[in-house]
């Protein structure tokens, strides 16, 4: 997994952002789920469609840390919604 | 203490909190004021406005005392789940009804909350509502045969006693959403008669998160949040709030209320909405409603305020001499109390089945069971 990654989000996901959290209804499994913070951030952008390209772009452009570390971060993240089934992996030629 | 509204800190700090701009001077004061933040926050779940006054409290930095904000959190975060819950399974119900040309619209719940709130999670709500042809309320119930049961189910004699009188069917699911299926807004035989609106004519489609939902006209849902909100006389401060932000969020066509209301009985049930509603939000309303709220509106705002106060208990006993005064004529207060105190309702069906030739005897069983109710059980 990498950067070209193409990721979509299941139909089956309802998305609601709720105070300062993101939560994240299954209706397969009604299991939910709360993004906070960098989480949050990400989640919100997979939701416009941004790949994760624009992502590390955006983040990158905006946050006072080092870049390997916010690639590291996006795509540690992207990992643990992979586990919890809560996005689809297309893998790129990249 | 009350305030120049004769209204309690608890309740003055919900209202404030449900403002356009609250005022954050006043809602440090009264929430001074608050002695038991148990109560309290019990009490803005009863009002049906838990998410928004968390929200505003919060927002605001309003100084509470520990605990309190992390109580209303916790419990906003659960209203919010299940809330999505509940949108999510109307979104489902409405592609099946669509797929399968069923004429329908959804009210209260998640559509009121999206539409007048601007979000699913600023409003309570605990079940859905769809409303459909009377002729198709069987076949809304078979296509969700698989996943939804009936919640009281009926045969024979019970099922046509139903049907007759009842406005709506009860569909529950294994993860126990309620889903009420009704064909009319109010049971056929009841005082208050909107038979001549037909709330599916004019069906409008709003979304909710991109998909299609279909809603009741906005003139047409207006008069029926005024008349449930006074049919229960504003038990909660959430109805009276729907009603202003409903208004506050919608092109209404004021000569076209006039129009439907004319085919009513419910003119000052109307009223007595749009009157609460100017009184605690200062919703825009046409000035030609003003000359409608006479002193008899009075009184019975005053009544709802001392109920919210606690001063008084919310009870058929204690309401039906207000209730009465939102109907016009006596033929209706009649049918009001005939209704209330003398017809058999489906509990004396429920209670004992007599064969047809006795069904006279479920009038003095009414009786029986009232006297019962009122006179030998403790509260």
């Amino acid at each position: 997994m990498n950067l070209n990654t193409k990721i979509t989000i299941p139909d089956t996901l309802f998305s609601q952002e709720v105070d300062d959290e993101t939560i994240v209804l299954d209706t397969n499994t009604q299991e939910y789920f709360n993004f906070s913070s960098l989480g949050k951030v990400i989640w919100d952008m997979l939701l416009e469609e941004q790949s994760l390209q624009e992502i590390y772009e955006e983040l990158n452009e905006f946050m006072e840390v080092d870049s390997k570390q916010i690639e590291n971060d996006i795509l540690d993240f992207i990992k643990s919604l992979n586990k919890k089934n809560l996005i689809n992996i297309e893998e790129n030629e990249g | 203490m009350k305030d120049k509204l004769n209204l309690s800190f608890e309740v003055l700090t919900i209202i404030e909190c449900c403002k356009e701009n609250p005022s954050k001077k006043n809602l440090i004061a009264y929430c001074a004021n608050i002695t038991n933040w148990n109560d309290f926050i019990y009490n803005t779940t009863c009002h049906g406005l838990l998410p928004l006054i968390y929200l505003v409290l919060k927002d605001m930095d309003i100084p509470l005392p520990p605990n309190a904000i992390a109580t209303l959190r916790s419990m906003y975060f659960k209203i919010a789940k299940e809330n999505m819950h509940l949108s999510s399974e109307l979104i489902k119900l409405s592609n099946i009804l669509d797929k399968n040309d069923i004429n329908y619209v959804s009210f209260k719940g998640p559509v009121l909350s999206s539409e007048a709130y601007g979000n699913i999670t600023f409003r309570q709500y605990s079940d859905l509502d769809i409303l459909v042809n009377k002729e198709d309320i069987y076949k809304v119930s078979s296509l969700l045969k698989d996943e939804y049961k009936r919640s009281l189910p009926l045969t024979g004699d019970k099922e046509k006693i139903w049907l007759e009188y009842a406005h709506d069917i009860g569909l529950t699911n294994k993860l126990g959403i309620h889903v009420e299926c009704h064909w009319s807004m109010l049971d056929s035989d009841d005082p208050v008669d909107i038979k001549g609106i037909d709330f599916l004519d004019g069906r409008k489609k709003i979304q909710i998160k991109n998909n299609d939902i279909y809603a009741i006209s906005n003139e047409k849902f207006l008069i029926y949040l005024c008349i449930h909100g006074s049919k229960h006389l504003y038990e909660r401060v959430e109805w009276v709030l729907d009603i202003h932000k409903f208004i506050k969020t919608h092109e209404i066509d004021w000569d076209e209320i006039d129009r439907l209301l004319s085919k009513t009985n419910s003119q000052k049930f109307f009223f007595l909405g749009l009157y609460l509603a100017k009184t605690l939000f200062n919703t825009e309303i046409s000035n030609k409603y003003f000359k409608e709220f006479d002193s008899k509106i009075f009184e019975i705002k005053n009544h709802i305020f001392a109920i919210w106060n606690k001063d008084k208990e919310f009870s058929n006993k204690n309401n039906i001499k207000y209730m009465l005064k939102l109907f016009d004529n006596k033929y209706d207060k009649l049918k009001y109390i005939n209704k209330k105190y003398f017809k058999p309702t489906f509990s004396e069906y429920w209670y004992i089945s007599f064969p047809r030739q006795l069904y006279f005897l479920y009038y003095p069983l009414r009786q029986y069971l009232l006297i019962k109710k009122y006179f030998f059980t403790k509260n």
